[in-house]
């Protein structure tokens, strides 16, 4: 047997001639920062490789989005195995089992820090925040997107919240920031799969269009192209429930160029019919005229195949039709025979 | 500054950076009056740059783009635009020197997107800035020497058709903040600032586009001043035809200097002689020489004043010009920063993309697919065993479909703990036993986490360590006031003496020494009988006197005061009696001693 680190006999002398009396004796027993922030991430599935998540690809089709819980006897595996590494004797085994549950309970809260921790706020910042947060560990739940979607539109926002929540709503009143759940995780696991973790379980989940990327919309009218005029909060302007279209002025060689200048006199024109209309003093209040809110996707409510038992109602005679009908499917199969 | 709330944004008219790029000279003069004379010290110049990204954009400064890059979708109601993570890039140079504003003004961006369909452009990449500016400009850049950029070329005319006025930059620029509380992470874009360029051409449907964002920084060459198409600075033609026709006079004499190929110059000149008043309609142009000299070109000349209002037009005539518009297209080149393609067609839209999305729980497969899921969410994999034969395992990631307890038999110390056979087929479920190594393959790649490993292990020896020695301390030292490891033990150690000696001293336990002297080796009948080799325990109980180690007990008494002098211990007359009577039995002891000899064996 090896003789043990320090004994009994060793401390008392250390103990009885240290100077100071707190010295190094504190964080000795303490989990160490570095290795409680990396069980943590590893708890929220961190650095898991994702054919571990999703062993068949069939399971994630292109263009789908599944909603998950997380198996916490699985997240907890991850822990021990983390822990397993320099396990070689029954010492460090025991001194794990002893551990083990303290552990368990001080994760459940680290795993709240980890998103500040990826934006890098500093650990102790974190730890703070997260250590005040005495609930115990709850159900872990998310969602895994593969959609091209989230290649093209970087930074959608993701919430999800207790209850369904009507639209239109403001995200930012108190009344429905309260039902907003806490975001554990929100990640891209390759350019178009992200994956997103919220603590409890969701009613109602959203991903909306990315804000700094909001289009600038238009409305195609027969020829012309007009614009619905807008308050300075971006919301239409509706007098008997009609919104009021402005058209757009556009060059008149180039029938597609917006003339810009003077679509902005006839913006500001407007407002000494509707004085809420957005006061064009720069760029900023052209943009709100201009933009086109985001679009918000609701997914609400839980699929239950189970009692709508049957795939097959209609589908398979529609998915045949719209196969058939796809260009793709049919440049294919004219690729096909021409090439034989 | 406000902060935008979840899910808002905020808009700025522009962020001016408090310098331009540029190089700067900073002179420090210090006036030094002694009396009343001056006597300034010397002065001193210092030269620094700002230096900002001006003839190439790193990709990294793009923080998105609309339409998506390589997106393929119904764009046809947006206007293209690009967000810069830098949010004062657009007005970190100034746009020329004829546009520039006060402090309280609107600054003018030097960056432009321009919305150009793919076959409409060319993009050229690192070429020489000579070759992508005008002589003028080149100059009036400040005749940058050795810089390399890529360019897009177009069509002049076109160009100057669909580049915004520098008014119109102005409004197509601002800068968002957004909220990024509910985002994915990414790098470089925490603080939520962005800087958005518009375009100011609209998609069409079926057509693809490249989207280039280009400097125009001392492009007035090519900067529309107006957008609206006047003649010689008098009419507004609303008829497109006519303005087509129109747009050529207002070709400057630049404009055609440049790139006309002999071909061209050769089909301009060569009209019908009907009266085609090209020359008439490009003002004032100057002809490249080689043109100018050809026959042709005075015939052309011959026509000049033709009356713009004539109402008898030809149309035939009308038509040729438009061809001989056509014909004439010199290209112009911009500094390109960033460029993407779409394509405008079908649907694609974000909303499209999420109203389409195949939405389920995790497990749901389309049944086509032929990949059996349990209900509980297990699939089957091919894994190779110990042994190496392949066979079937079960596995479910952590994701799964409905809410589980949590398996209170941790923690585990190893994978094979965590395996299991599942009862009705006899396979294994590896599920648990994977995530273990994971956990441990993550874990051992981490060097750092290795050692913190240990840290923490041998932090928690040590502790046990300490642990014991606080036993121990509270035993041996009678030091009950520590009952932590972090207690000053010295300070606890002298506190505890003084303590003792303030209170005087208690009770002993023996008084006398009585206990100590009856410890002392010799005795004890068991050691004698060992040390000398007597028989038994009797014959050294005989030698040591049958009462050696008194069969009773000394009767201690309490004395009634403190015995502080040697007189309080001869006037305690009770403590004496006892005295008296232990020395009286211990004489008796020795004197039997003396007289009774030994009878079995004898000292060896």
């Amino acid at each position: 047997m090896r003789p043990p680190a320090v004994t009994a006999r060793q401390a008392l002398h250390s103990r009885l001639i240290a100077p100071d009396q707190q010295s190094e004796l504190q964080p000795s027993d303490a989990l160490p920062p570095y290795m409680e922030s990396f069980l943590a991430h590893i708890r929220l599935l961190v650095g898991v490789p994702f054919e571990y998540l999703v062993p068949d690809d069939r399971l994630l089709p292109p263009e789908s989005i599944r909603f998950f819980y997380v198996d916490r006897s699985w997240t907890d595996r991850l822990v021990d195995g983390a822990l397993a590494v320099g396990q070689i004797g029954s010492r460090e085994a025991a001194h794990f089992q002893s551990r083990a549950t303290t552990l368990t309970q001080q994760l459940d809260q680290s795993e709240r820090m980890v998103r500040s921790l990826q934006r890098r706020v500093d650990f102790v910042d974190a730890k703070a925040v997260s250590d005040a947060d005495r609930r115990p560990a709850d159900v872990v739940t998310g969602f895994i997107l593969r959609s091209s979607a989230v290649k093209n539109w970087p930074h959608m926002d993701v919430r999800a919240y207790a209850t369904t929540i009507d639209e239109p709503y403001e995200t930012a009143d108190p009344n429905v920031v309260k039902h907003q759940l806490k975001t554990l995780r929100i990640e891209l696991l390759a350019p178009s799969v992200m994956i997103a973790l919220f603590e409890t379980e969701p009613q109602m989940v959203i991903l909306e269009e990315p804000h700094h990327g909001v289009q600038f919309g238009i409305r195609r009218i027969g020829q012309s192209i007009k614009l619905p005029l807008r308050d300075g909060m971006g919301s239409q302007i509706r007098v008997n429930n009609n919104s009021i279209p402005i058209t757009v002025p556009m060059r008149s060689r180039h029938r597609d160029v917006v003339r810009v200048k003077a679509l902005r006199n006839a913006l500001q024109a407007a407002r000494g019919a509707h004085p809420t209309a957005v006061d064009q003093t720069g760029s900023g209040g052209f943009a709100i005229s201009v933009l086109d809110p985001p679009w918000r996707q609701h997914f609400e409510g839980t699929e239950d195949h189970a009692q709508t038992g049957d795939f097959g109602t209609v589908r398979p005679y529609v998915d045949v039709a719209v196969a058939v009908r796809s260009e793709l499917l049919l440049s294919n199969v004219k690729t096909l025979v021409e090439g034989h | 500054m406000a902060e935008p709330k979840v899910g808002e944004m905020i808009l700025y008219d522009y962020i001016r950076p408090p310098l331009l790029d540029g190089e700067y000279r900073l002179r420090v003069d210090t006036e030094v009056t002694i009396g009343s004379n001056d006597q300034p010290l010397d002065g001193q110049d210092f030269f620094f740059d700002v230096e900002g990204p001006r003839f190439a954009l790193a990709p990294s400064e793009v923080a998105g783009v609309f339409p998506p890059r390589n997106g393929h979708g119904s764009f046809d109601s947006a206007l293209p635009h690009i967000a810069l993570g830098r949010r004062t890039l657009p007005w970190e140079r100034a746009l020329g020197d004829a546009y520039t504003a006060g402090s309280d003004e609107t600054p003018f961006p030097w960056l432009a997107l321009v919305l150009l369909e793919t076959d409409e452009c060319t993009i050229k990449p690192n070429i020489a800035l000579t070759d992508v500016v005008p002589t003028a400009v080149f100059q009036r850049l400040g005749r940058p020497a050795g810089i390399r950029c890529d360019a897009v070329e177009a069509d002049e005319q076109l160009l100057r058709d669909i580049l915004p006025m520098p008014e119109e930059l102005q409004l197509l620029t601002h800068v968002r903040r957004v909220n990024i509380d509910d985002r994915e992470l990414a790098a470089g874009d925490s603080d939520g600032f962005f800087a958005v360029v518009m375009s100011n051409r609209v998609p069409q449907n079926g057509v693809t586009y490249t989207c280039c964002l280009v400097s125009v920084e001392e492009r007035t060459d090519l900067l529309p001043t107006t957008d609206v198409v006047t003649v010689h600075g008098d009419d507004i033609f609303l008829d497109p035809e006519f303005a087509e026709v129109a747009v050529a006079s207002s070709l400057s004499p630049s404009a055609l200097g440049t790139s006309i190929t002999a071909a061209d110059a050769d089909r301009i000149v060569r009209y019908e002689s009907d009266a085609v008043p090209v020359k008439n309609f490009l003002g004032n142009v100057s002809l490249p020489d080689a043109v100018r000299e050809g026959d042709e070109e005075v015939e052309v000349t011959k026509n000049v004043g033709f009356a713009i209002e004539a109402s008898s037009f030809a149309k035939k005539a009308r038509q040729e010009v438009i061809v001989g518009g056509a014909f004439l297209h010199p290209k112009a080149r911009l500094v390109l920063l960033h460029s993407w393609t779409f394509t405008c067609e079908g649907d694609g839209t974000f909303r499209q993309l999420m109203q389409q999305l195949d939405v389920g729980m995790i497990g749901d497969v389309d049944p086509a697919n032929k990949l059996a899921v349990t209900d509980t969410g297990h699939i089957k994999l091919e894994v190779i065993d110990r042994l190496g034969a392949p066979e079937q395992s079960w596995y479910r990631g952590p994701l799964v479909s409905q809410p589980l307890t949590r398996d209170p038999l941790g923690p585990y110390h190893s994978a094979d703990q965590a395996r299991r056979v599942v009862a009705e087929t006899g396979a294994e479920n590896v599920s648990y036993a994977s995530a273990f190594e994971v956990g441990r393959l993550l874990a051992a790649a981490d060097a750092r986490l290795a050692q913190e490993l240990m840290r923490w292990r041998r932090g928690a020896y040590r502790s046990s360590a300490r642990q014991t020695y606080i036993d121990q301390l509270q035993i041996d030292m009678r030091l009950t006031a520590i009952t932590s490891a972090l207690d000053p033990v010295a300070l606890r150690y002298s506190v505890d003496v003084l303590d003792k000696i303030a209170a005087g001293v208690g009770p002993l336990a023996d008084p006398f020494g009585i206990d100590l002297v009856l410890d002392s080796p010799l005795l004890q009948p068991d050691l004698v009988a060992k040390a000398f080799g007597l028989e038994s325990r009797e014959a050294a109980a005989r030698l040591l006197g049958s009462d050696a180690v008194f069969s009773e007990p000394v009767d201690q008494v309490e004395p009634n005061a403190p015995l502080l002098t040697l007189d309080d211990v001869l006037n305690d007359a009770r403590g004496m009696q006892v005295l008296n009577t232990a020395r009286t039995r211990a004489i008796e002891n020795a004197e039997i001693n003396i007289q009774a000899p030994v009878d079995e064996g004898g000292i060896g």
